[in-house]
C-alpha cells in the first residue's frame, strides 16, 4: 500500500543493555540474572520465554517501569537507565488492548501527538493519524467510538496509537496477540510484520509463543528462569540451540536429549571426534527410522501419530523408546507401534553441562 | 411457539411471591397516601371527597415553594461539594497495605453512626457557648452563631453532611479505582499524558459506572434529608433551612393535616423519582452518542 513512509521516522535508536540485573525488592533470588543484549536499529526482535521467565521484567526495565538493580541501558548513546519512561522515545503495546475509552479512534490516535506540548500543527497531526489509519487499514472505523469497536480492531488501533509519535524509537509488544481470536491472529501479525518492515521501526515483541517470535523477529532472545541463554536469528536459535532448555522448548515437540552411553560405540566415536559431548540433542525431522541394523542406535516404537503427506509419503510423528527413554521421530509411516526400529541421525547437536558444545550442522 | 410461550406464561407464578411482598412493601402503603391525598379528613369517621383540591393548595403554597427551593439548593450545594471531594479523596489513597486498610475503616465510620447522633454531634460540636467548633471560631474572632445566622446554620448543615456522606462517594470511587488495569496507566505514562489527562480519560470513563450510583444515591438522600437538620436547627432560624421533608412532617404529624399532607407526599415522592430519571437517562443517552 503506502511505501513511501520512509520520511516517518525522526529518530532511530539502537537499544544496549549493560550487564543488567533486577531483583524485586525484599526477593531472595534475582528475578533477572546480569545480561547484555544490543537490539539494532529498526530491528525485529523478539524476546522468546515461558512465563515466569522474566521477559515482562526485562520489558518493564526497558520502559522504565522498574529500574534495574544493576547495570545500564542505552538508547544509542543515551543513558536512559535512571530516565522516566515517558521520556524515554517508547511506546508500548500491551496484551489486552489498552485505549481511552470516552474518545473515537481518531482522537485515540491523535492523544499521544497532542500530550507534552507537542509542537505539531493540526493539519500535521491530522496527516499523520490519516496515514497511520490507512497502514493499518483502520481509516473506515476512525469516527467510531473506541468503546464499539472489536478486539481485533482495538489492538489495531492501540497498535496505531503506539507507531503514531515521530519521536518513537522503539516499539515494545507485550504478547500483543493474546486477546485477539486465534481467527485473525495471523491478521494481526501478518498486519505488524508488514508495518515494522515498512516504517523500519525498531519493534521488541515478547511472547510465550513460540511460532509468533520466530515468524517475527529478525532475531529471538530466549529466556528462562531470569537467565538470558540464546540470542540468535530464529534459524541459529532453533538449529543450535546453545542451552538444553531452548532446544527443548523451541520446536513441537521439542529437541530429543540422549546421554551420549546409549549410542553404539562408533557412533560415540563419531560425537567425540567432534566435541565430546554428554549429551546429544536432535530435532525430530532430523532423525529417520530403518529397520534395525547392527551397530545402531534402536529402540521400539510406542506411540505413532500421522502428521500429513509430503511428497506423497504419509509422515508421522513416532514415539520411540530407546533404553526407556521416549524420543520423538518423523518419518514416513512405514512402521506400527511394537516394532523394533533403528534410529539414523541427519543432524544432532552436543551438550556439556547442558551447554552447546558443537553439532554437525552448519554452524 | 405457541408452547413456549404457555411455558413462559407459567413463570410469571414464580414471580407472584415477590410481587405480592412488592405490593405490601410499596404499593399499598402508597396507594393508601394516594387515598388519602383526595379527602378532607376531619375525623376518623368523617371525610370529604375533595379531588385535587389539595394537590393545588400545595403546589401554590408559598412554603412549600421555599422549601422546595432550598432542598434544591442542598441537593446542589451536597453535590457539589461531596462527589469531586470524594474523588479527590479515593484518589489520594493508597491502594494496598496497613495504611490502606486504616484509612478504609477511618472513612467508613461516619456512615455507621445513626443519623440522630451524627445531628446531635454537630448540634455540640458547633454551638458558640460549648461546642468546639463554634468556640474556637468565635476566638478567632468570627462571630459564628448557627441559632441565629441562617448563613451559619446553612454551612454547619452543609458541613455535616459533606462529613457524615463523602465517605459514600469516596468509597464508591476506590472500588472504582482499583479496577482500573496497571496497563492503562502505563500506557497514559508512555503517551506523556499529564495528570488531569490521566484522570479525565483514564480514570474519569472507568469511574463512571460507580459515580452514577454515587450521585442518585447523594441526590435522593439529599432530597429526602430529615433527621440531621431537624436535630441540628430544627428548621431554623425562622424557616431558613427547614427542607421538604420537615414541613412535610410538621403538616403531618404537627397539625394532623393528613389530606394535604398525603398530597405533599405524592408530589414529593414524583419529584425525587423525575430528578433521579432525569439524571439517570441523561446519562444513559451519553453513553450511547458517545
Amino acid at each position: 500500500m503506502t511505501t513511501s513512509l520512509s520520511w516517518w521516522w525522526i529518530e532511530l535508536a539502537c537499544i544496549r543493555l549493560q550487564d543488567v540485573a533486577f531483583t524485586y525488592p525484599g526477593a531472595a533470588t534475582q528475578t533477572l540474572m546480569p545480561l547484555s543484549l544490543e537490539i539494532a536499529d529498526g530491528e525485529a526482535f523478539s524476546l522468546l520465554g515461558a512465563s515466569g521467565a522474566g521477559k515482562t521484567t526485562l520489558l518493564n526495565l526497558l520502559s522504565g517501569i522498574l529500574q534495574p538493580t544493576q547495570g545500564r541501558i542505552f538508547f544509542d548513546d543515551t543513558d536512559v537507565t535512571e530516565l522516566p519512561g515517558r521520556d524515554r522515545h517508547l511506546a508500548q503495546v500491551f496484551q489486552f488492548p489498552v485505549l481511552y475509552q470516552s474518545m473515537s479512534v481518531a482522537q485515540n490516535l491523535a492523544f499521544p501527538l497532542t500530550t507534552r506540548g507537542s509542537a505539531l500543527s493540526w493539519e500535521a497531526i491530522d496527516a499523520r493519524v490519516s496515514a497511520i489509519a490507512h497502514e493499518l487499514d483502520i481509516a473506515s472505523i476512525l469516527q467510531r467510538s473506541a468503546n464499539g469497536i472489536s478486539l481485533f480492531e482495538k489492538q489495531l488501533v492501540a497498535i496505531g496509537r503506539a507507531l503514531v509519535r515521530p519521536d518513537v524509537s522503539v516499539v515494545l509488544l507485550d504478547e500483543p496477540l493474546t486477546a485477539v481470536e486465534p481467527s485473525v491472529k495471523w491478521r494481526l501479525r501478518q498486519t505488524l510484520k508488514q508495518v515494522q518492515k515498512e516504517m523500519g521501526v525498531t519493534m521488541v515483541y515478547v511472547t510465550h509463543d513460540q511460532t509468533e517470535a520466530l515468524t517475527f523477529a529478525e532475531r529471538v532472545s530466549v529466556l528462562a528462569d531470569g537467565q538470558l541463554l540464546q540470542t540468535g536469528t530464529p534459524e541459529a536459535v532453533y538449529q543450535n540451540p546453545a542451552h538444553e532448555f531452548v532446544g527443548h522448548f523451541l520446536g513441537s515437540p521439542g529437541m530429543n536429549f540422549l546421554p551420549i552411553d546409549l549410542f553404539p560405540e562408533r557412533l560415540q566415536q563419531n560425537f567425540n571426534h567432534h566435541c565430546a559431548p554428554q549429551t546429544v540433542g536432535f530435532r525430530p525431522e532430523h532423525a529417520q527410522l530403518m529397520v534395525r541394523g547392527p551397530d545402531e542406535l534402536g529402540g521400539h516404537i510406542v506411540s505413532q501419530r500421522t502428521l500429513g503427506t509430503q511428497q506423497g509419503d504419509v509422515i508421522s510423528m513416532y514415539g520411540v523408546h530407546i533404553d526407556s527413554r521416549e524420543v520423538f521421530v518423523r518419518s514416513p509411516a512405514e512402521f506400527a507401534v511394537g516394532d523394533e526400529v533403528g534410529v539414523k541421525l541427519s543432524r544432532w547437536v552436543g551438550f556439556r553441562n547442558a551447554l552447546w558444545v558443537g553439532g554437525n550442522g552448519p554452524e | 411457539m405457541a408452547q413456549n410461550k404457555v411455558r413462559n406464561n407459567r413463570a410469571w407464578l414464580g414471580v407472584l411471591p415477590v410481587m405480592l411482598i412488592v405490593a405490601f412493601s410499596g404499593i399499598v402503603p402508597l396507594m393508601t397516601v394516594v387515598n388519602y391525598s383526595v379527602q378532607d379528613i376531619l375525623d376518623f369517621n368523617t371525610r370529604f371527597f375533595v379531588g385535587i383540591e389539595w394537590y393545588r393548595e400545595t403546589l401554590n403554597d408559598p412554603r412549600f415553594i421555599d422549601a422546595f427551593l432550598r432542598q434544591l439548593g442542598f441537593s446542589a450545594a451536597v453535590l457539589a461539594i461531596e462527589i469531586p471531594l470524594g474523588i479527590v479523596i479515593a484518589r489520594g489513597m493508597p491502594t494496598r497495605g496497613l495504611r490502606a486498610s486504616l484509612l478504609l475503616v477511618l472513612l467508613a465510620t461516619p456512615l455507621l453512626i445513626p443519623w440522630n447522633v451524627v445531628g446531635t454531634i454537630w448540634q455540640i460540636y458547633a454551638r458558640s457557648d460549648i461546642g468546639l467548633l463554634g468556640v474556637t471560631l468565635n476566638e478567632l474572632g468570627i462571630a459564628f452563631n448557627y441559632t441565629a445566622e441562617p448563613l451559619h446554620a446553612w454551612l454547619t448543615l452543609l458541613a455535616m453532611d459533606i462529613w457524615h456522606w463523602t465517605s459514600l462517594v469516596a468509597l464508591l470511587a476506590f472500588a472504582g479505582l482499583t479496577s482500573v488495569p496497571p496497563a492503562c496507566y502505563q500506557a497514559a505514562e508512555l503517551d506523556g499524558a499529564n495528570k488531569w489527562q490521566v484522570f479525565r480519560y483514564v480514570e474519569l470513563p472507568r469511574l463512571k459506572g460507580v459515580l452514577i450510583i454515587a450521585v442518585l444515591l447523594r441526590l435522593m438522600d439529599s432530597f429526602m434529608i430529615y433527621t440531621e437538620p431537624f436535630v441540628l436547627t430544627g428548621g431554623g432560624p425562622g424557616n431558613t433551612t427547614t427542607f421538604l421533608s420537615q414541613y412535610l412532617a410538621t403538616m403531618a404529624v404537627g397539625q394532623f393535616d393528613l389530606g394535604p399532607a398525603a398530597a405533599f407526599s405524592v408530589i414529593y415522592f414524583l419529584f425525587i423519582l423525575l430528578f433521579s430519571w432525569l439524571f439517570y437517562t441523561s446519562v444513559m443517552r451519553d453513553e450511547e452518542d458517545a
